[in-house]
């Protein structure tokens, strides 16, 4: 029989990609990040004998995540954070985790046109910031507007991607 | 709270926490003390985009990986008990089984279930799969020798659950929009039928060379094979089928049904295979074969194989994309005309249609 590190390891694969999205959304600091996504990673390994079988092994995932960070805010008292905030990312991510595809990029594969569908000023602002990873000082100089103003680009700009692939999954018969 | 009010305090949060240059650790602006759950779910929202795009932004395979590897490193180091560790390898199998990693099941390649209700449970969903308007591609072969000689690459079949496809060959395209099918031929009018019947009469095959219809089109109670949802149900109704586990061929196991005809309708393949993901029930391969002697190592067949997802312009299924805007249409009324000999139809002024 494989060796059950090997299978472990195929399905930490496997999931590897989602859990980073709910941790990244979870915590501001990237090495928190990188802590957390490791330490959910042990915990489900060693508690891998409570797993339900009939539940998907992601939301699994999710939910050893979702304590642990937790935890963490408790402890460290910074971004907002709690259980309505987290079991609505645990939401939104367990209905992109059941579309079509066999890795994370092709679940998502209908982002870059709702990025490409979005108003000029709020696509350049989004390329600019996630693409080109400018800070929004930079931005102020680059789009000549004030910091508010980018910002207000930005937020809109997230909140119409959502919109966009809520429509899109709406259409193919699902929900985000 | 008032609407205006609820977005307001979350958008102040996103300023403050999401889109500073700041570390929000320093930043000094306390966590929402909002205890309107709207608020919050917003502000998830947010998050979650922003996490998205962050990803999107670094896709950085290498970064996964080495995560990867160290997870994997500490869980080696904790050095569980052989027995722990064999009743987790018990435990994981069907885990694979659920999450279609990758791996593993090569050394265990197919294993046939025997299991004629669970064969019958995968076939309704990868019906339900099929029904879904998602727009799948695939590519045509056909093999029309002895078993086991070369599939010919065909052209490729645009499929929209079951309102639309578009197959696309060498020298025609033949497709439905909903409403009609239409055939843009290589030469003469585009034509517009609103039963298929009228395609599948040998004369109008015969004269549109389509040879590819001469498989695909069956009896005239049903659609052309090209559409997924069609091969179910002829599947359902009249072949004995099973199921048989597949092996991963590294980023997903694709599960095997063995379709065989039963002896009452000759005009339908006699048998089908489709290969389709474990998980998803999307079908990666579709294989028609018709023998043509029975008993005898002869046949001829049509695979259809999943291609790379493409945007597809709701515009692609009307005949309109596929040729000249100036060739001439005839609109076959299939009750009055489908008997006639369709060589009858009045000759049109010949156009080349735009079919690559």
């Amino acid at each position: 029989m494989p060796d059950a590190h090997k299978l472990f390891e195929a399905l930490v694969r496997e999931h590897a990609e989602m859990l980073l999205v709910y941790l990244r959304a979870a915590l501001s600091n990237t090495s928190d990040v990188d802590d957390l996504f490791q330490e959910t990673m042990i915990v489900a390994w060693r508690r891998l004998d409570d797993f339900d079988e009939s539940r998907p092994f992601g939301q699994w995932l999710r939910g050893i995540a979702k304590r642990l960070v937790l935890a963490h805010h408790r402890r460290q008292g910074a971004r907002p954070c709690d259980s309505v905030i987290l079991d609505q990312l645990d939401a939104r991510i367990g209905h992109l985790a059941a579309q079509p595809g066999d890795t994370w990029q092709e679940k998502l594969a209908l982002l870059p046109n709702c990025i490409q569908s979005l108003p000029d000023h709020f696509r350049h602002a989004v390329r600019l910031r996630y693409f080109q990873q400018q800070p929004i000082a930079q931005l102020v100089e680059s789009l000549e507007a004030s910091e508010a103003a980018i910002k207000k680009r930005l937020q809109r700009a997230r909140a119409l991607i959502l919109e966009c692939i809520q429509k899109n999954l709406n259409r193919l018969g699902f929900s985000v | 709270m008032s609407e205006t009010s609820w977005q307001r305090e979350a958008d102040r949060w996103c300023e403050h926490w999401l889109d500073a240059d700041v570390s929000p650790s320093d930043s000094g602006i306390p966590p929402t003390t909002s205890a309107d759950e709207e608020v919050r779910r917003h502000i998830a929202d947010q998050q979650l985009v922003d996490a998205i795009l962050r990803s999107l932004a670094n896709v950085d395979r290498d970064d996964t990986s080495n995560r990867v590897r160290r997870v994997m490193a500490a869980i080696v180091a904790e050095s569980p008990s052989p027995a722990a560790a064999n009743h987790r390898t018990a435990s994981m199998w069907s885990l694979v089984g659920l999450a279609a990693c990758l791996l593993v099941a090569c050394t265990l390649l197919v294993m046939k279930s025997a299991n004629e209700s669970r064969a019958t449970e995968i076939l309704a969903q990868i019906r339900q799969v099929s029904l879904a308007d998602t727009d799948r591609i695939y590519h045509v072969f056909h093999s029309n020798s002895q078993h086991d000689a070369p599939f010919e690459f065909l052209g490729k079949l645009y499929l929209r659950g079951t309102t639309g496809f578009v197959v696309e060959v060498k020298n025609y395209a033949v497709g439905r929009n909903g409403d009609e099918y239409w055939v843009v031929p290589a030469k003469g009018p585009v034509i517009l039928a609103h039963d298929f019947n009228w395609l599948n009469s040998p004369s109008a095959r015969d004269m549109l060379e389509l040879e590819l219809l001469k498989d695909l089109s069956v009896t005239s109670h049903r659609a052309p094979l090209m559409q997924l949802s069609t091969i179910v149900e002829a599947i359902e109704g009249d072949y004995d089928f099973a199921v048989h586990r597949g092996a991963y061929d590294g980023a997903r196991r694709l599960d095997e049904l063995s379709a065989s005809r039963r002896p009452a309708n000759t005009e339908l393949p006699t048998s089908i295979r489709l290969w389709f993901d474990a998980e998803t029930k999307i079908v990666h391969t579709v294989e028609l074969t018709w023998s043509v002697v029975e008993d005898k190592p002869l046949r001829h067949s049509v695979r259809f194989t999943l291609a790379p997802a493409e945007n597809v312009a709701d515009e692609w299924y009307q005949h309109a994309a596929h040729h000249a805007p100036d060739r001439p249409i005839r609109r076959v009324d299939a009750d009055a005309e489908f008997s006639a000999p369709v060589q009858k139809i009045a000759p049109l002024p010949l156009g080349e249609g735009r079919v690559s």
